[in-house]
């Protein structure tokens, strides 16, 4: 009876999984969308501050916000490789930490540049708004090896301490302690530059949760890089 | 030993010999009707394990169908020319496009490239591509806020070097295409710009405009990276 009645329920849960699996995706949007040739012409997509006295294009504050999120949507990248590359509850736990708290982040600033009236990327080069003495802060250690300042010019999409497409590749190929010791080497790097970044805007920018945001990333991420060395020697790395 | 003993002592013996009888048959029948209910179980237990196969296997059809040549039938994606939205940049033709995932159908889409429309529920990873990707996930990375750069295969190779640089950004997608009918095209959900050069000053209008809009992007906020596609 018992095996029946397993098998009964392997059934159902087949069954009910595959009818989940189609309800899921058989509506998710919005239904079709007609022409609305009497409808007022509009033009969307044309940005407009709604704040008094906005930072500008190429403030330190909306630089520092536009390279920001590209900075953390690799780290956010890079954490979700690893958790499927371990079972480590450690390295997991601070994967998981670091994917929510910069994917957080990332919606503040998307939602300050909205505010600002400043559209969300430029075609100008990234790190412009960086002062000299925070670019050469960065310099020597923070840089990963074959990584050369000074910022990237037009074309380059890696800002400093981001890893290269060969090395997000690597990751992606390993499994256990050899997945945890390449992450840990990979954000270790990608943390001290993205400190330097929002220690410079800490410095320079002039609006308060700029540098609010700028600060709490100077000290979370400071505090996980001493974590992830200690976590590193622990695996002899 | 008196006949009543004898009597009893026979009675006994038979009566022992009935009740082994008995039990002999009782154990006989729980053997028949475990085996048979080992028969039944197996017979389950195959049951189960043909349905469950034959659902896998569908889903394993499904999804090796996709690649070749979908399961579900044709579709063809609900999308119009709006008149009524404009753009700050000249020459950009506005579109209205329908939304819903569509992991199991042929897509078909009446712009070159799509705009907009139906399309598959996994997206097009952002970056560049040498080779043609497929329409219904590039579309997928447009809802997510991806400008998509497509180029006639003839296009002259210092022109794609330009459009690559370009394309060096978070949610860009770049890859070439064929049958257009300019040598350039430059692509947002629900927007569209023909151009014949990459030095056109409107290409990066059009891309710092357009990518991750908060009007225009439907799934502001959405990922270009975890889908599918291994770009350059």
């Amino acid at each position: 009876m018992i095996r029946r009645n397993q098998a009964v329920a392997m059934v159902a849960a087949v069954i009910f999984g595959v009818a989940g699996l189609s309800a899921c995706s058989s509506d998710d949007g919005d239904k079709a969308a007609a022409p609305t040739p009497s409808a007022p012409v509009t033009t969307p997509g044309v940005p407009q501050a709604e704040v008094p006295n906005p930072p500008a294009d190429t403030s330190v504050d909306a630089g520092f916000a536009r390279d920001m999120k590209v900075h953390h949507q690799q780290a956010v990248e890079m954490a979700f490789i690893v958790r499927d590359g371990t079972d480590n509850e450690q390295i997991r736990s601070l994967a998981y930490d670091i994917a929510t708290t910069q994917l957080n982040q990332i919606g503040q600033m998307m939602g300050w540049l909205d505010l600002w009236g400043l559209t969300q990327t430029t075609t100008r080069p990234a790190m412009q708004w960086m002062s000299p003495e925070g670019m050469s802060a960065m310099s020597g250690h923070h840089m990963a090896p074959g990584q050369t300042m000074p910022a990237p010019g037009p074309g380059d999409p890696l800002m400093p301490g981001m890893a290269t497409k060969a090395e997000m590749d690597e990751l992606r190929s390993l499994k256990g302690v050899a997945a945890e010791v390449k992450f840990l080497q990979l954000m270790i790097t990608h943390h001290l530059a993205g400190v330097a970044m929002a220690q410079d805007a800490l410095d320079h920018a002039q609006t308060g949760v700029v540098k609010a945001l700028a600060k709490g990333m100077v000290n979370a991420q400071t505090s996980e890089v001493s974590l992830m060395q200690t976590f590193l020697a622990e695996r002899g790395a | 030993m008196g006949p009543q003993q004898g009597s009893k002592k026979q009675n006994k013996a038979a009566r022992n010999a009935k009740m082994a009888a008995a039990r002999q048959r009782v154990a006989e029948q729980r053997e028949r009707e475990a085996k048979a209910a080992r028969r039944r179980s197996i017979l389950i237990g195959s049951a189960a394990a043909v349905v469950a196969l034959g659902v896998i296997g569908g889903l394993v059809a499904v999804v090796v169908s996709d690649e070749g040549g979908p399961s579900g039938g044709d579709l063809t994606a609900e999308v119009s020319v709006a008149p009524n939205l404009a753009s700050p940049i000249t020459g950009v033709t506005g579109y209205t496009a329908s939304r819903n995932h569509e992991p199991n159908k042929n897509i078909i889409y009446q712009q070159v490239p799509p705009v907009g429309g139906q399309h598959h529920d996994v997206w097009q990873n952002c970056g560049i591509y040498d080779k043609s990707i497929q329409n219904k996930h590039a579309v997928h990375s447009l809802e997510h806020g991806a400008v998509w750069i497509t180029y006639s295969p003839t296009l002259a190779a210092d022109q794609v070097d330009k459009l690559k640089a370009k394309a060096q950004q978070d949610f860009m997608l770049l890859s070439p295409y064929d049958g257009m009918d300019s040598p350039i095209t430059v692509t947002s959900w629900g927007f569209q710009l023909k151009v014949d050069n990459a030095d056109d000053p409107r290409v990066d209008q059009f891309i710092t405009t357009y990518r991750n809009n908060k009007d225009t992007t439907p799934e502001y906020g959405a990922a270009c990276t975890g889908g599918v596609g291994d770009p350059s």
